[in-house]
Formats: structure tokens, C-alpha cells, sequence
């Protein structure tokens, strides 16, 4: 269960975050950053240049995930990970417009989390 | 020499006459034939001029000879008026074959002249003697004449047989005897053919000498009475008559006187016989006598055997002849029995038919009907076999056979002897080969009412009696008809009248308008005719009291005015007390000064029509009123689309006078647009369809929303006749229905968002508990906060779905479970590498309400078995199944194949806390049971009987 790389997480609900932030490093990821706005998310994924990006479609700030996903696109091809509460305020072409990613819908663990993040990275690995 | 000195003197005197006689009759000949068709008129009888001493003008200037005085003597004899007519024979002849006479006393019998005339038997015979002169030679045959000039009487007997003979050549012909004898001693020709007696008697009156008669290849003729073919009448008369004056020895008396001394000259030939008869004379006469009378006694039993065979043939033409018309009589009795009988007239034609065929033995009989305008109408018939058919096709397309349209027109009996030449245009005809028709038509009191057709043979073909009867038969069928046609209308008027509910009153405008008839049906009103005929019931007493007065006025003044008719309704009291309602229509009759002598009227009751029309009116009235009272809007249109009724709730919605919309069609009451949709929909229904839609209207400015049904009325027949449309104005109901729509839609959002917070804030609590179980080094504290975690999850998982689904209440329970199996599966993952789950679910939804504590469930059964069953095992599965049904609820399998619970373990009864939850949850709020089967690993089946939550939202 160890696992790899580095991840930036970027969600407004703070609880969540400090969930997903502990879990994942317990599960052998190491986290650079946890922002809870988009252009936080933009910010920090050029700072941290990290192997994989959690993004909430929701956050704090004028950009939604997708809109700071295709900024980071811009830059970065870090794997990311969509993890949403909404899912319906969000077309699945929006997110399948940004190459390298996927998406989960809450609740979800940080165990569910990790096990998504590794498959992802395996994949491009191979 | 005495005798001969008197037959001169006579003969001088006859040719002095005779000029005069010929010019007589010849004017007599010449009068007009009224004269002679005069059924009155005595017989005529016609003899020979100058043919002596049979026939010829004596000196009297009268007509004499045996000829005349055998007629007279015959016509006294049987009792005729008779009347001799003298003449040139040529003219004779002609006058009876035209008819001005009826007989010829003296005419040669030939087979050829039999066809022609028809003879008595003779009663005189006659030699033909070819008289030459002295030394002309002759081969004594008729062949020795050939290339001589032979001098013949014109007409006469002798003609005929030299012409048969092939002498036409050698002939010269002369009117009379006399002047042919005359040119004969005046040198004409060589030799003289006539009769042996009269040319002898001319001769000698002439002085002629030095001729020598022969009578080679000529026999003595036979010299007879002739009448007209076919006068059997007359014929009969002179046979019998002679046959009696032969009886009475007057016939030879007469010969005798006549023809005695001539006779015993053609004995006495030449001169130098004439100087010995002076001796001879006495002697001669008596030896001629002798021989006279031995040849004439030779005679008579000759013309007896000739006349007793005529009698047999005669007799017995006679007697089938009298079968024949007895046939006929038989079967006119038959007929006339038949009609008395009165049968249907189907079935009468049928046998009058059958009977005429079979009685009288004709080869077919049919009788052929027509109609008042003449047009066919059946044919009856008896052995006509498959010709009826083509008879009846020929008449039904209105062609009549020509022997018809001659029938009719005559309107007696027509023969048609020989169809197949008489009507050659006529189809029937080739069945009437060989055979005879009679037309008869069937007539009475002018009215025509068909034909009797009957097909003899023809040898009976001119049968006057036959012909009589079968007028008499026609004239009984054609009354028979009448009388049947009479019967039936007489049965059906009556029939009619007694049935009808129409009761015929006249009353005279005298006093208290006595009834002077009234039909027997008045007894439909309780009285009998007598009653009011007899003055026993006035009509006055029979009306109702309140309505007495109101119609005595109204005849009164109907009097009194110049109408001839009038019309009214008012109540009578029948013969039971009970009130009738009738019309009374009443007709005037007028005297020719105008004045009212009686009224004419046709009484009926319309009591029922009354009470309908009273049920009608209220009825209509009822309906009416509904119409009207009714809040939603009703109108009528007609078939051309205009409105007939509009109750006040329509005129109220359309801002207009009710009267205002009657007439009119949409397009002068709608908006164009408006107008044409229900155009649209009004022939829909016309068409037979109901309709039912809504429209928006604008009325005064304001949008009105109207909800319109359209239904077709129909009349008794099924016929459309109207279109009926009820409109509701739905206006309010409309916005009401929208606003109801924007709350769901807003409780919706509300309740959307409720539960996405709901599962978000279980997100952050499950996260938060996930944050402490981090801290926790202790492995049983992290597993009972994991286990509070994934319980929390596994709820929250029921709220994301719920406000996945459309109506916010029921979820899928099928993915559910697979999703929350999934869930567990990944959280533990480290033991679950080699635990594969398997899934036979059925389709399933369910509320909130049962997915939450399912899920809390599931979550338990699946966790421990995860924990506990695999336990030393490498790899394991775990099935859940579910079943559904709609009355026993869902039933849920969960089993894995491992090491299964302890022996003797209870679960039931276990102090575990997951499992008397569990046990709780699913007896206490599933309303279900809980079963646990210890076959190979672990076996839980659940039973959710049907929870009967309300869905609340």
C-alpha cells in the first residue's frame, strides 16, 4: 500500500480536505498543498508541480475545478481527479474536455481516493 | 214433226227475249251490292243462259228449263225463299265466286271446279259430242283432232278437258252456244265440242244439216247444283232436297218433261231418219222409254251408292266434330266452375290454363296479364314448356305479338291460321309450326286485363261453335279478373278504414249538424255508427264541455265564412267517460249557389301525440333549464356550422346578447385564427368524432382560457344533425395548475438541496470521524470508528441517489445495494483481494425509508462476513441475491461460501451489538424477518414484507 507521488488537493470543505490530506499520506502519498480556491489550485500546482491534483468542481473563489483544471492544463499534465458533490451542475463533456482525468462523486473515503489515484498513476506508468 | 214445229215456234220467241233478258240481268248484276249483302235477300240462285232445255228464257220471257224448275221444286221442298238469276255463264261463275249469288243450278263436276265449289250430287248427266261435218274424216280418237280447228263455248267443261289435253292451239272459243253454232253452220272450223242436248237442239233450230257428232275420249259430265266452298248450310239443303224430290218420283217427271224428246232425238240422227219417223215415232218413243228407263234406274243406284257413301263420311265428320265441341263445352264447364269456385287469382289463371290444355286437348293455352297502363304483368300458361320463359321476356320488355295488338284492337277473338306466315315478325311463331292460334282477350266493362292464347291443330281451325265458346270462356276470366280485383280493393278499403285510426264524419248544416255518415270505425271512440246515424247520439253530446262551446263557435264562424276548410283540435268524451284528444279536419260542401250544405271531415285521435308532445314539452322544458342553470357554457351549432342555442353562461363569457349569436358562425363570432381551429374541430365532430381540446381566447382584451368538449347529436336515425360543445373557462384553473407547477418545481430544487446537504454534511461527519480514527493507534477503537464510518457512509450513499431521482422519493435499490456492496469492498480492501462478490439482483425501488436501515443492514451483514467468514481461507465469495414481488415484498439473500458461525451459535440471541440491531431493524422497522441458514459458510435471508410508508414527499 504505499503509495506515490506527490498531490495537491483542492476542496472548500476544510473537514474533507484535512480527511483526505492525513488519509492519503497514511496511504503513502505525500501531499504538497491543500487550497480551497481555484486560482489557489493554479497557484500552487505551478509552485508544487505535484503528480496528481484533486479538484472539487466547487470551490471558493470565481473559478470552478474545471475552469482551474484547464488553467493547469495550461501548464501542468498532472493526473486529476475530479471529487464532486454536485455532479449534475457539471456536463460530463466539460470534464472529459480536460485530457488525463477522472471523476468521483462524494461521500467518498480517502481509502476510495488513494485506490483511484494509484490506478491512474499505474496507467501512465505503463 | 208437230213436236219439233212447237219447239221452234218456241225457240223464235226465246231469241226475241233474249237480247232483253241479257240486258236485264246484266243491270241487276250491276246494282249496287247493298243490295246483296242484305242477310234478308232470298237466295239467289244463278243458272245458264242459253243452255236449253236445262236452262234458258221461255216465252214469257221468264226463266226456264230443268235447271230452274228442279231449284224451284227443291226450294219448296225445304221451305227457301229462292230467286233465279239468268246469265252469260262466264258471268255466272264470276257472281259466285264474289258471292252476289249463292248457287248455280247446273254445273259440270271436275275435280279441279270441286276445289273451288262444292257440289250436290248430280241430277243430270250430260254428253259432250265433237260435231263435224259430212266428210270430214276423222280418225276416230281424240288424237285425230290435232291441228284441227275445234270451235269450244268459252268456260265450258270441254274447254277445260282439250286444254288439259294439250289443244290449246286448235281452239276458237265463243261466248254462248247459240252464236258458237251459229259460226259453226256459217263454216267456221271443222269441228264443234259442246253439250250433246243444246247443241243438237241449236243445230236443228239453225237447219243446219250434214254434221255428224262423235264423242270419242269424252264422258258423259256430271251436272250438279254448286254453292260455295265451304256453304255446307246450302250444300245440305240442295242435297236433301233433291234426294227427297228423287224419293217423291217429281225429279223424273221433271226429266222427263224436259229432256224426254230430246233424247229420243239423239237417236234419230240425219235426214232420212226424219222421213221414217212417222212409223217409227210411236215405236221409237216407247223403246226409248225403255232403254231411258233402265239407263236412268242404272243411274239413281249408282248417284244412291255415291250419296249413301258421302252420308257415311259426312256422319262421321259430324260426329268428331260433335266430340270436338263437347270436349270444348266440358272444358268451359270445368273454367266457369273454377271461377265460381273463387280461388286466388294466381292459382285460378294456373288452372283455367291446365284445364283448357287438358280437357280440350290444345297443344298449349297461356294467359298473358297486364296492368291498368297495359303493361305485362305475368303469364300463366300449360304446355308451353320452356317457351313460357321467352313468352315472358318478349312481353316483359313491353313487345306484343302482332296477333295481340289485332286482338286489342278488335276486342273479339282473332284466329291466326297459319303463324308461321301470318306474323312473320313474331318470335313465337316457330312454335306454332303446323298448328293454329286464337287470341282472345280478356275484357270487362273496358278495362283490358290480358289474353287468352289457345294453339289448335288446324283442322278445327274455323269451328264457329269452338270460336263462340272460347269468346264466351274469355269474357268469364276477363269477369272472373274484375270481380277478384274488385274483392281486393273492396277488402283492402274496408280493411283499411276499419283499421285506421281516421274516423269519416259528414254532418249535414242543418240543426244540431245531425251525422249522415260516419265510418265504422268510430268505434274506436266507444260508438257504433247506428248510434249517430239513428240521431241516437248528437256529435255535439260527444264534446268535451270545456271544449262545446270553443268549437261550435269555430264551425260557426268556419260557416259563416268563405273558407272551405278548417282544422282543429279539441277533446271528445268516448263511450267509457274517458277524454280523447282529436284533430278534427273538416271540408266544406258547397250547393252550386255557394251555400254550405254539409261538412266532410276526417276525426282522429291524437290523444298519445298529445300526452308525447305534453312529455316533450316538459321534458325540454327540464332540459332547458339544466342548459341554462349550467355555470359551464353550452351552445349548438347546426350542420352549416351556425349557432342554434347559446345558453346565458356563453353570452355572458362572449360579452354578448344571446340573440346576437343565433344565426351566426364562428368566423363573424371569433378571431380569424380562433375561428378556423374550431372550424377544424366542428367538422371533426360533424364527421362523427368527439372532440375535446383547449384554446386561449381573447375577449375585451383580456386572454381567456376555455376547455371545450364536442359531441355530435344525432336524430332517431343515427344521422348527425348538430354539433354540441361545452366550454368551461379554465382561466383561473390554468394559473392555479401553473402555480402549482412552480412550487413542485421549487419544492423539488428545495429538496434536491436538502439532501445533497444532508449527504455532504455525512460526508464531513464521516470525515471527521475518519480524521480521529487516523489518531488512533489503538486497531479496535479504529475499527468500531470505522465501522461508524462506513455506516455513515453507506446513508449518505442513500442521499446522493435520492436526489438523483426524478421524483425525489423512490430509489433504486438494485444499484444501491451493488454501490454500497462496492464501497465496502474498496474500504477493506486489504481483506478483500481475494473476496469476489456476485450479484443476482432484481429490479427494485423503495423509499427513504426502507433504503437507510436496508443499507445499515447490508452494511453489517457484508462487513462481518468479510471480518469473520474467510478466516484461514484464501479466497471467497460472497452472493447477494434479491427477489421481488409485488405482494410479499423484497426478499434478500446474503450468503458466503466460508467457514460459517460456531456450532450452536444463536444469532438471535447473540450479545453482539451489529447483530441485534440488525435483528431489530429488520423485525422492528422493515416489518420483516431475519433468518439464518448454517448450509456450506454463512446464509442470511431476509423477508421485507411491504412497509407501508406514505411517500410524504
Amino acid at each position: 500500500m504505499n503509495g506515490k507521488g506527490s498531490v495537491l488537493i483542492a476542496d472548500d470543505e476544510t473537514i474533507f480536505s484535512m480527511m483526505l490530506s492525513r488519509g492519503l499520506r497514511k496511504l503513502g502519498f505525500s501531499v504538497c498543498a491543500s487550497v480551497s480556491s481555484g486560482e489557489e489550485a493554479v497557484k500552487a500546482a505551478r509552485e508544487h508541480a505535484p503528480d496528481c491534483i484533486l479538484l472539487d468542481l466547487h470551490l471558493n473563489g470565481s473559478m470552478t475545478g474545471i475552469d482551474a483544471a484547464g488553467c493547469i492544463r495550461g501548464f501542468s499534465d498532472a493526473l486529476i481527479l475530479f471529487v464532486t458533490g454536485y455532479p449534475e451542475d457539471y456536463t460530463e463533456k466539460a470534464i472529459e474536455g480536460i485530457s488525463g482525468s477522472r471523476e468521483l462523486y462524494k461521500p467518498v473515503n480517502s481509502v476510495q481516493i488513494g485506490e483511484e489515484l494509484r490506478d491512474m498513476l499505474s496507467i501512465r506508468e505503463s | 214433226m208437230e213436236e219439233i214445229r212447237q219447239w221452234e215456234t218456241e225457240l223464235q220467241r226465246f231469241f226475241s227475249f233474249m237480247l232483253i233478258r241479257t240486258l236485264l240481268f246484266l243491270v241487276i248484276l250491276g246494282a249496287p251490292t247493298g243490295l246483296f249483302s242484305d242477310t234478308s235477300r232470298p237466295l239467289i240462285v244463278g243458272t245458264e243462259l242459253d243452255f236449253p232445255p236445262y236452262s234458258f228464257i221461255d216465252d214469257e220471257g221468264e226463266p226456264a228449263g230443268l235447271n230452274v224448275d228442279l231449284t224451284r221444286a227443291v226450294a219448296g221442298k225445304m221451305g227457301i225463299d229462292i230467286e233465279i238469276r239468268i246469265g252469260p255463264w262466264g258471268d255466272i261463275r264470276r257472281a259466285l265466286e264474289t258471292g252476289e249469288i249463292d248457287a248455280i243450278a247446273g254445273m259440270f263436276y271436275s275435280a279441279e271446279r270441286d276445289t273451288l265449289v262444292d257440289f250436290s250430287p248430280p241430277f243430270a248427266e250430260i254428253h259432250y259430242s265433237f260435231f263435224r261435218r259430212q266428210g270430214v274424216s276423222v280418225s276416230a280418237s281424240l288424237e285425230g283432232l290435232r291441228g284441227r280447228r275445234i270451235l269450244v263455248m268459252r268456260g265450258d267443261i270441254v274447254e277445260d278437258y282439250l286444254m288439259r289435253n294439250g289443244f290449246a292451239d286448235e281452239l276458237y272459243r265463243y261466248d254462248t252456244l247459240k252464236g258458237m253454232m251459229a259460226a259453226f253452220a256459217g263454216g267456221e272450223g271443222e269441228f264443234a265440242a259442246a253439250a250433246h242436248l243444246p247443241a243438237l237442239y241449236y243445230l236443228r233450230r239453225l237447219g243446219i244439216d250434214g254434221f255428224e257428232p262423235e264423242s270419242f275420249g269424252l264422258d258423259a259430265e256430271e251436272y250438279c247444283f254448286a254453292v260455295r266452298e265451304g256453304d255446307r248450310a246450302l250444300w245440305s239443303d240442295f242435297t236433301e232436297g233433291l234426294d227427297l224430290l228423287k224419293q217423291s218420283g217429281e225429279y223424273k217427271r221433271l226429266q222427263f218433261r224436259w229432256l224426254g224428246v230430246l233424247n229420243e232425238d239423239s237417236f234419230s240422227l240425219g235426214d232420212v231418219l226424219r222421213y221414217v219417223s212417222y212409223i217409227l215415232v210411236p215405236l221409237g218413243l216407247i223403246a226409248l222409254a225403255a232403254i231411258l228407263w233402265g239407263f236412268l234406274m242404272r243411274r239413281e243406284v249408282r248417284a244412291r251408292t255415291a250419296e249413301l257413301q258421302r252420308e257415311i263420311l259426312r256422319r262421321d265428320q259430324a260426329e268428331e266434330r260433335l266430340e270436338h265441341i263437347n270436349r270444348v263445352l266440358e272444358a268451359v264447364r270445368q273454367v266457369n266452375q273454377l271461377i265460381v269456385r273463387g280461388e286466388s287469382q294466381d292459382s285460378l289463371m294456373d288452372r283455367i290454363c291446365t284445364v283448357l290444355e287438358e280437357s280440350r286437348g290444345y297443344f298449349n293455352v297461356w294467359i298473358a296479364l297486364f296492368d291498368n297502363e297495359g303493361r305485362f304483368r305475368e303469364i300463366y300458361e300449360s304446355g308451353l314448356g320452356e317457351m313460357s320463359g321467352k313468352i315472358r321476356q318478349h312481353l316483359g320488355r313491353g313487345k306484343l305479338p302482332p296477333c295481340v295488338t289485332a286482338a286489342a284492337e278488335s276486342n273479339s277473338i282473332l284466329l291466326t291460321e297459319d303463324p308461321g306466315a301470318q306474323c312473320p315478325g313474331c318470335p313465337l311463331t316457330r312454335e306454332y309450326e303446323g298448328r293454329s292460334g286464337m287470341t282472345i282477350p280478356l275484357v270487362y266493362g273496358g278495362r283490358r286485363y290480358g289474353f287468352l292464347f289457345v294453339s289448335t291443330p288446324r283442322r278445327y281451325f274455323r269451328d264457329n261453335a269452338e270460336q263462340e265458346l272460347l269468346q264466351g270462356v274469355g269474357d268469364d276470366i276477363g269477369y272472373a279478373l274484375h270481380d277478384l280485383e274488385m274483392t281486393n280493393l273492396l277488402n283492402r278499403a274496408t280493411t283499411i278504414v276499419q283499421n285506421s285510426r281516421i274516423v269519416l264524419f259528414r254532418w249535414e248544416n242543418r240543426e244540431g249538424w245531425p251525422v249522415s255518415y260516419v265510418s265504422e270505425n268510430v268505434r274506436r271512440f266507444g260508438y257504433e255508427a247506428e248510434e249517430f246515424l239513428g240521431g241516437k247520439v248528437r256529435y255535439l253530446d260527444i264534446l268535451h264541455p270545456v271544449d262545446a262551446e270553443r268549437v261550435t263557435a269555430e264551425v260557426t264562424s268556419a260557416l259563416a265564412s268563405k273558407e272551405n276548410y278548417f282544422l282543429q283540435e279539441y277533446r271528445l268524451v268516448d263511450g267509457r267517460g274517458t277524454d280523447r284528444w282529436v284533430e278534427d279536419r273538416t271540408t266544406l260542401i258547397r250547393d252550386a249557389g255557394g251555400n254550405v250544405i254539409a261538412m266532410e271531415g276526417i276525426v282522429f285521435d291524437i290523444t298519445e301525440r298529445r300526452v308525447a308532445e305534453a312529455q316533450q314539452r316538459q321534458q325540454d322544458a327540464r332540459l332547458r333549464a339544466i342548459i341554462e342553470s349550467a355555470e359551464d357554457m353550452i351552445h349548438l351549432k347546426n350542420c352549416r356550422l351556425e349557432y342554434t342555442h347559446v345558453n346565458s353562461a356563453f353570452a355572458v363569457f362572449m360579452r354578448r346578447s344571446r340573440e346576437s349569436m343565433i344565426g351566426i358562425t364562428d368566423m363573424e363570432l371569433l378571431p380569424a385564427g380562433e375561428a378556423e381551429l374550431s372550424l377544424r374541430s366542428d367538422r371533426l365532430v360533424l364527421a362523427g368524432s368527439s372532440y375535446r381540446g383547449e384554446a386561449t381566447l381573447l375577449v375585451e382584451g383580456q386572454e381567456l382560457r376555455v376547455e371545450t368538449i364536442k359531441v355530435p347529436v344525432r336524430d332517431d336515425t343515427g344521422e348527425i344533425i348538430a354539433v354540441c360543445a361545452i366550454s368551461r373557462d379554465i382561466s383561473e384553473a390554468v394559473r392555479i395548475r401553473n402555480d402549482l407547477e412552480s412550487a413542485l418545481e421549487e419544492k423539488n430544487v428545495l429538496l434536491r438541496e436538502l439532501y445533497h446537504r444532508t449527504k455532504n454534511n455525512m460526508q464531513v461527519i464521516a470525515s471527521m470521524v475518519a480524521l480521529r480514527r487516523f489518531g488512533l493507534e489503538d486497531e479496535i477503537q479504529q475499527a468500531v470508528l470505522q465501522e461508524i464510518e462506513g455506516k455513515i457512509h453507506s446513508m449518505a450513499l442513500v442521499h446522493k441517489r435520492l436526489y438523483q431521482t426524478r421524483d425525489l422519493s423512490r430509489l433504486d435499490i438494485k444499484a444501491y445495494i451493488e454501490e454500497l456492496a462496492e464501497l465496502i469492498h474498496t474500504t477493506f480492501e486489504n481483506r478483500t483481494k481475494n473476496i469476489r462478490f456476485r450479484f443476482d439482483l432484481e429490479q427494485a425501488h423503495g423509499l427513504i425509508d426502507t433504503a437507510v436501515p436496508l443499507g445499515l443492514v447490508l452494511n453489517e451483514l457484508l462487513v462481518n462476513s468479510i471480518k469473520h467468514a474467510f478466516t484461514g481461507r484464501d479466497s471467497g465469495e460472497i452472493l447477494i441475491s434479491m427477489r421481488t414481488d409485488e405482494t410479499d415484498g423484497i426478499e434478500l439473500n446474503v450468503r458466503d461460501n466460508g467457514i460459517g458461525l460456531p456450532e450452536g451459535f444463536n444469532p438471535a440471541e447473540a450479545d453482539t451489538l451489529g447483530l441485534q440491531t440488525v435483528y431489530s431493524i429488520v423485525e422492528g422497522q422493515l416489518n420483516g424477518s431475519i433468518e439464518y441458514l448454517s448450509t456450506e459458510g454463512t446464509e442470511w435471508q431476509l423477508k421485507l414484507g411491504s412497509v407501508d410508508y406514505r411517500e410524504r414527499v
